[in-house]
C-alpha cells in the first residue's frame, strides 16, 4: 500500500517539474536582458587578436580601430563577434565581405559605421542566451524525470510491466555486448552484397560523394557564386556528415519492414539492426574520407591541433542520428506514408543547413544563432568544418549540451521500441 | 522422470487492427476500442517434457503459427505466461535473415548468429551444415543464383545442425527433392533420439503420426485438446470430414 502512495508522489512530482519547465522556459523567452559586452576577435593568416567591449561603448561607436600588431603583412581570415561563449559567435565578417566593412591602416584594422552596427545588433540581441538557457532546462527536466522514473522502478520493480529506465538501459547494454559479432559480421556482409554484382565495386562509395560535390561546387560556387576559400573541402566535408546522417535517417524509417524475413523469423533488438546499418554507412564513410585528406592537401588547407575538435562533431552526430532513428523506426512500422515525409523533410534540412554555405555569414543576425542553436545538423557541421579548415575550437557549449539531449532522446526511443516492439510483428 | 522444458500457461493473444492508429493517440496510453482486437490465440495451455515431440494440428487461421512465434519469443503474449527455463529456442523457417546478393557461406553465419550462436561455432559447425545442404560448390556462389529447392535446403540445414533445445518447426518438412524428403526425415528421427524437445506444426497427420509423443488441437485460437497422438488426430481427422 505504501508503494502505491510512493509512486503517487512520483507521478505529481513530475507534473510539477514538467510545469516548472515551461515557466522557466517563458522565463527565458521573456526576461528582459540588457545589452551585453561583446567580443571582437580578429583571425589573421598569422595570429588571433581579441578586443573587448562593454555596451555602453558600443552603443555610441560610428567608427572602431582596432591596434593588431603585424596585421600589415598578413590578411584577414575573419572577425567574429561573439557575446558570453566566446567560441558561439553571434555574427561574423569574411574575407570576401571585409572590403565593405572596413580597411586596414598600418597595424590596425579600423571597421567602418556598417560594421559597427553589425556589433550593436549582436549587443541588443539575446536570442543566443534564450536558447541555451532553455535549451539547458530541457536537459534538465528530461533528466529529473528520467530519474523519477528509475526511482519508481526501484520502489516497485514490476512497475509498468519492466519498463523502467535502470531494467531497460540494462537490457539495451547486455544485448549490444550480446549482439556486436553479429553488428559488425553483418554490416559486412551487407556491404559486400551491395557491390557484389557491379563493375566499379568499393569505387561508388568513393565516386558517389565525389561527383555530388562537384555539382555543389559548380552551382553554388560558380554559378551562384560565393567568396568561401576552399569552397570544393568546405562542401566535400560537410557532406560527407549530412550523408550519413540522412542515410541513417532515411533507413531508420524503413528498417522493420525492410527486415521483416529476420524479424517474423526470431526475436531480435531492433536496435541491433539499426546499428548495423549505422556501421555499414560508417564504413562508406570512412572510405569517402580517403579523397578528403588528398583534397585538404592539395588546397593547403592549414590542419592544426583544433582538428581533434571533430570527434565530439561526429560523436554528437552519431548518437544523434541513433536516437532520432530509434524513434523514427518506431513510428515508421505503424505509418506506412512516414518514408516519404522524412525524405523531404531531409531534403529540405539539407539546404537549410547550411552544407553548403556558412550559416553564421548567410543567414541575417538572430536566425543565424536560431539555426545553430536548434538545429543540431546544422551545427555539428559547422563546428566540424571550422575545426577541420579554420583550426578554431567553436562552438563548445552547444555540443556539450546536444551529446547529453542526443544521449537522452537515445534513451527515449530505446524506451519507446522496447515498449512497443512486441507488437511490430503483427503489424508488418 | 524429465524435467519440463516449456510451460505455456493460460496464454492469449490479440491482434489489434493498428491500421487507422492515430499518431496523437500513440503518445496518451488511448484504450483501443474493443472491435479493433482479434484475439488469434485464446487461453491455451501446455507443457513439454524434455526431448519431447509434440505436433500442434488445427485449421489454416487457427493461430498455430502465432503460438509458435510467441514461443519463439518473438512477441510477447497479451494474457499468461510462456517459461522456456532457460532454453534456447529456434524457430525454423526459411532463410533467416538471408540476403540473397551474399554467398550461401555467409548466410549461413549471419543466421546462424541471429539464433544466438557464436561466430567460432557456427564455424565449426559449418562444414557439417554445407554437407546435410548438398549444396556443394554453389556454397560459394550468392543465394539469389538458387533454385527454390536449395534456397529451403540450406535453411533447414542451418536450423537442423546447430543445436537449440527446443526446436520449433512450422510445416518446412516437404522442402526439396524426394532424396531431401527422406534425409529430413531421417534428421527428424534422429532430433526425436536426441534430447532435443520440439514443436511441430503441420497439417499432414501422417507426418504427425510417425514422430509425436503428444498433439495439441486448437481451432480458431481455442483450445480442443490434448493428448495421447492417435487419439487427438483421429477426432481432429473426424472433424475435418465433409
Amino acid at each position: 500500500m505504501n508503494n502505491t502512495k510512493h509512486l503517487r508522489i512520483i507521478y505529481i512530482l513530475k507534473r510539477v517539474f514538467l510545469v516548472l519547465f515551461f515557466l522557466g522556459v517563458a522565463t527565458c523567452g521573456l526576461y528582459p536582458v540588457a545589452n551585453q559586452p561583446i567580443k571582437v576577435i580578429v583571425d589573421s593568416s598569422t595570429d588571433k587578436y581579441v578586443f573587448s567591449l562593454s555596451p555602453a561603448e558600443v552603443d555610441k561607436l560610428s567608427s572602431y580601430t582596432m591596434d593588431c600588431p603585424g596585421i600589415s603583412e598578413a590578411t584577414i581570415d575573419e572577425i567574429r563577434i561573439s557575446r558570453h561563449f566566446e567560441s558561439i559567435c553571434v555574427d561574423k565578417i569574411t574575407t570576401g565581405a571585409f572590403p565593405s566593412y572596413g580597411i586596414i591602416e598600418g597595424d590596425s584594422v579600423v571597421l567602418n559605421s556598417e560594421a559597427c552596427d553589425l556589433l550593436r545588433e549582436a549587443s541588443h540581441s539575446a536570442v543566443l542566451e534564450r536558447i541555451l538557457f532553455s535549451e539547458g532546462l530541457l536537459v534538465l527536466t528530461l533528466l529529473i524525470w528520467i530519474l523519477l522514473n528509475a526511482l519508481g522502478e526501484k520502489i516497485d520493480p514490476d512497475n509498468r510491466n519492466n519498463h523502467g529506465p535502470i531494467y531497460e538501459i540494462r537490457k539495451f547494454c547486455s544485448e549490444i555486448k550480446e549482439y556486436r559479432q553479429y553488428m559488425v559480421f553483418a554490416a559486412n556482409a551487407d556491404l559486400k552484397a551491395e557491390v557484389a554484382n557491379s563493375y566499379l565495386n568499393r569505387l561508388w562509395w568513393l565516386l558517389e560523394p565525389l561527383f555530388n560535390m562537384l555539382v555543389y561546387v559548380v552551382v553554388f560556387g560558380k554559378i551562384m557564386g560565393n567568396s568561401i576559400q576552399n569552397y570544393a573541402t568546405f562542401v566535400y566535408s560537410s557532406l560527407l556528415m549530412w550523408t550519413f546522417f540522412s542515410k541513417v535517417l532515411n533507413y531508420s524509417v524503413k528498417c522493420v519492414r525492410n527486415n521483416r524475413d529476420i524479424v517474423t523469423k526470431i526475436y531480435v533488438p531492433k536496435h541491433v539492426l539499426l546499428i548495423t546499418n549505422m556501421i555499414l554507412d560508417f564504413f562508406k564513410l570512412l572510405f569517402s574520407l580517403i579523397v578528403l585528406i588528398p583534397m585538404l592537401i592539395i588546397f593547403k588547407v592549414h590542419i592544426g591541433i583544433a582538428a581533434f575538435w571533430i570527434i565530439p562533431t561526429y560523436l554528437l552526430m552519431i548518437i544523434f542520428s541513433f536516437g532520432v532513428g530509434m524513434i523514427f523506426l518506431h513510428y515508421g512500422v505503424y505509418i506506412d506514408d512516414l518514408s516519404y515525409a522524412v525524405g523531404i523533410l531531409l531534403q529540405m534540412m539539407m539546404f537549410l543547413s547550411g552544407i553548403f554555405y556558412d550559416v553564421i555569414t548567410s543567414l541575417p543576425h538572430p536566425l543565424n544563432v536560431v539555426m545553430i542553436c536548434v538545429n543540431p545538423a546544422s551545427m555539428f557541421v559547422d563546428t566540424m568544418r571550422r575545426a577541420l579548415l579554420y583550426n578554431t575550437v567553436s562552438n563548445v557549449p552547444l555540443i556539450v549540451l546536444w551529446i547529453i539531449i542526443s544521449l537522452l532522446i537515445s534513451y527515449i526511443g530505446i524506451h519507446i521500441v522496447y515498449k512497443n516492439e512486441n507488437g511490430y510483428v503483427k503489424v508488418i | 522422470m524429465k524435467k519440463v522444458a516449456l510451460d505455456v500457461d493460460h496464454v492469449s493473444i490479440d491482434y489489434r487492427d493498428l491500421s487507422h492508429m492515430r499518431l496523437a493517440r500513440s503518445f496518451s496510453k488511448g484504450e483501443v476500442r474493443k472491435a479493433d482486437v482479434f484475439r488469434a490465440v485464446n487461453d491455451v495451455s501446455f507443457s513439454v517434457k524434455q526431448g519431447e515431440i509434440l505436433g500442434i494440428v488445427g485449421r489454416n487461421g487457427s493461430g498455430k503459427t502465432t503460438l509458435l512465434r510467441s514461443v519463439a519469443g518473438i512477441f510477447q503474449p497479451d494474457e499468461g505466461t510462456i517459461d522456456t527455463h532457460g532454453n534456447r529456442v529456434s524457430l525454423m523457417a526459411i532463410g533467416i535473415g538471408f540476403n540473397a546478393n551474399n554467398t550461401g557461406r555467409e548466410n549461413i553465419l549471419k543466421s546462424g548468429m541471429l539464433l544466438g550462436c557464436k561466430l567460432d561455432y557456427v564455424k565449426d559447425r559449418m562444414d557439417d551444415i554445407i554437407e546435410f545442404s548438398e549444396l556443394g560448390e554453389f556454397i560459394d556462389r550468392p543465394v539469389r543464383t538458387y533454385s527454390s529447392g536449395m534456397y529451403s535446403k540450406l535453411s533447414f540445414a542451418v536450423t537442423a545442425i546447430l543445436d537449440t533445445d527446443i526446436m520449433l518447426v512450422d510445416e518446412v518438412l516437404s522442402v526439396g527433392d524426394e532424396h531431401f524428403r527422406k534425409k529430413s526425415f531421417k534428421k527428424m528421427e534422429e532430433l526425436m533420439l536426441s534430447d532435443r524437445t520440439v514443436l511441430i506444426v503441420s497439417h499432414a497427420t501422417n507426418t504427425l503420426e510417425q514422430f509425436c509423443d503428444q498433439v495439441l488441437w486448437i481451432n480458431d485460437g481455442q483450445f480442443m485438446m490434448l493428448g495421447d497422438t492417435t487419439e487427438v488426430l483421429k477426432a481432429y481427422d473426424e472433424s475435418m470430414q465433409l
